[in-house]
């Protein structure tokens, strides 16, 4: 399986992400340093097919690997869910968590958002 | 005071050598000299810190001080602290400040310890150099031109630099070990399960495990001992009874088996790194140890199958950061996927993108079976060597990294080259077990690491190992140049 530049469109709007925009790096170095680790947005949206090719292709190893009778280990402890009992323990907590929506994002208990339905 | 270890600052606030509030004072003063170089701490908390300080200094002379009372730490920037900005070194956590503290957090709070900073870290704990933050690179403290290693880098820099004594860190495919190994410290990644998540902003949930750095195995003991502990806010903690760390680590270790896989002894170690093990072998068996070979024969699809699970999990976890109830929301957004869409990709870094999207691909219908299942299969296999191994050693011994830090920039635009960096780290994570990092010598003037690697919950065997190895050994007191002028 190889991506095509279509293939890693349609990945980028399953993630809910757009290759072209980006974090550009808050950077706290003195300002007559070359930040090398500065990427810009175009070289990654560029480069992101290629880039996701490579790692595709380092992990296809995995593949050669006859795995048939082998159990999928998820976890590392072979825990189950840890039940207890049934009681109220946490407290209402919806005006600390107000406080820490974005700006404009919440009133009355409610988060604000774009419309969704006319 | 500042290059005294946590143990040693410890008898001295006892024996009122010096206060906590002159400790911390100092700390901070040293932090707000060399941050602005180093780049090591995002947030500096310096009121809070110096109220704390006064306050253990009280509990000090009335003869309550606990067991870490008066000793200045700092958080990797993944644990939430509440009232503290909490970042992962996102822009997308950037105005994020934590409503609740994480366990880690509370219970080293609870013991005493005072918090003075969080510090910079790899974009939610992805990736080995500390490059990939939005507040910029973390310089090592050795040499300013070379990474200190990530994710935990700013945590690993600033003890190395004795800016603090002691840090968390949290550790998914080495993430504390490597920078531990890179900037001449100690640091421990315990067993899935041993410490408790809960407030630890989530990468891969199935792989993350919070832990301590310091100067030394000794103060390590001193830190996990009361981060250690079944949480019943974390599900995925295990009830195993936590020894005590510090009363076993002078116990003699002749007798005990070490394990050197076959594996990890190729033509991938660079020649310093190979004469440093061979070297750190002849030490433990000096100590009484026996050594012996054995086989990990999966362990080099470590990093292909790391390179689906994780980016898978993180597919899953981040993808509660969509603008609404926290972070960052981008600005007038047209409707929900362009609040979606453009609040992610406006705050996410170029590496967290790239593995959330290799993540959505191998979990998606007609590649989950391919992908995502066998790389659980493996995991399977490589656990399964782990247990054999174990069968007939106590412990496995081997590199930390291939060879010391590399330059700032050099792994960045590759990120095949970065990923291997964690060859010899990530099947430990893989597998859930237990591992610990202590410098073992010098490669072109910067700091190497060994690695020991224990069975599930045998932190105090690591710890017992790794502090017999630093009684014989003086690479844990080596100090950087810029600090050495103190």
């Amino acid at each position: 399986m190889s991506f095509t530049q279509k293939d890693v469109i349609k990945l980028a709007h399953l993630a809910r992400l757009d290759l072209d925009l980006g974090a550009i790096t808050k950077t706290t170095l003195d300002s007559t340093e070359q930040d090398v680790t500065k990427q810009p947005l175009k070289h990654f949206a560029a480069n992101i097919t290629k880039d996701l090719n490579n790692i595709l292709n380092m992990v296809a190893e995995i593949s050669e690997i006859d795995t048939k009778h082998v159990e999928p280990m998820f976890h590392s402890s072979a825990m189950s869910q840890r039940l207890r009992n049934d009681e109220v323990t946490e407290s209402n907590v919806v005006t600390t968590m107000q406080q820490i929506a974005p700006p404009g994002g919440a009133k009355n208990n409610l988060y604000i958002v774009p419309l969704v339905v006319e | 005071m500042l290059t005294k270890t946590i143990s040693e600052l410890k008898q001295g606030l006892e024996a009122r050598d010096f206060s906590s509030s002159e400790l911390v004072q100092s700390c901070i003063k040293q932090i707000n000299k060399f941050n602005p170089q180093l780049n090591c701490f995002i947030t500096i908390n310096s009121e809070q810190a110096l109220t704390q300080a006064t306050q253990a200094d009280s509990a000090i002379s009335l003869g309550n001080a606990k067991p870490l009372t008066g000793i200045p730490i700092a958080h990797k920037d993944i644990f939430c602290t509440n009232g503290v900005k909490t970042s992962c070194g996102s822009k997308i956590l950037d105005n994020f400040i934590a409503p609740y503290d994480a366990t880690v957090v509370t219970r080293l709070q609870a013991a005493g310890a005072i918090c003075v900073g969080k510090t910079n870290m790899d974009e939610f704990a992805m990736g080995s150099s500390n490059e990939t933050s939005y507040y910029g690179v973390t310089k090592s403290p050795w040499d300013l031109e070379y990474v200190p290693g990530g994710s935990s880098g700013g945590s690993a820099a600033a003890i190395a630099a004795r800016l603090v004594p002691g840090a968390t860190g949290t550790d998914t495919g080495g993430s504390i070990r490597q920078p531990a190994a890179f900037s001449g410290i100690t640091g421990l990644k315990p067993t899935y399960g041993r410490v408790s998540r809960w407030g630890m902003i989530a990468f891969a949930s199935s792989l993350d495990q919070g832990g301590p750095l310091a100067q030394t195995a000794e103060d390590c003991a001193l830190l996990l001992q009361q981060m250690a502990g079944v949480d019943p806010r974390d599900s995925t903690s295990v009830a195993q009874p936590v020894p005590n760390y510090s009363a076993s680590l002078n116990d003699s270790i002749n007798g005990l088996t070490i394990g050197l896989p076959e594996e990890f002894f190729n033509q991938q170690l660079s020649a310093d790194m190979a004469k440093h093990l061979q070297a750190a072998i002849k030490i433990f068996s000096q100590l009484g140890t026996k050594v012996k070979s054995v086989k990990l024969p999966h362990s080099p699809l470590a990093i292909p199958a790391y390179y689906i699970v994780a980016p898978a999990e993180c597919s899953s976890n981040l993808a509660r950061y969509d603008g609404v109830r926290y972070g960052y929301r981008c600005e007038n957004p047209k409707d929900l996927q362009d609040l979606y869409k453009r609040s992610r990709s406006e705050g996410f870094g170029t590496e967290v993108k790239r593995r959330i999207m290799i993540g959505t691909y191998v979990l998606s219908s007609g590649y989950y079976d391919s992908y995502y299942l066998q790389a659980q299969k493996i995991r399977k296999l490589i656990a399964d060597d782990f247990t054999q191994a174990f069968a007939e050693v106590d412990l496995i011994l081997g590199p930390t990294t291939a060879g010391p830090a590399f330059k700032i920039g050099e792994k960045f635009a590759d990120p095949i080259s970065m990923y291997r960096s964690d060859t010899y780290t990530s099947c430990v994570n893989l597998a859930g077990l237990p591992a610990i990092s202590v410098p073992c010598g010098f490669s072109n003037a910067l700091p190497v690491g060994l690695q020991l690697i224990g069975n599930y919950f045998s932190e105090a065997k690591l710890l017992n190992a790794a502090h017999k190895y630093q009684q014989e050994t003086a690479w844990h007191k080596q100090l950087p140049k810029l600090v050495s002028n103190f």
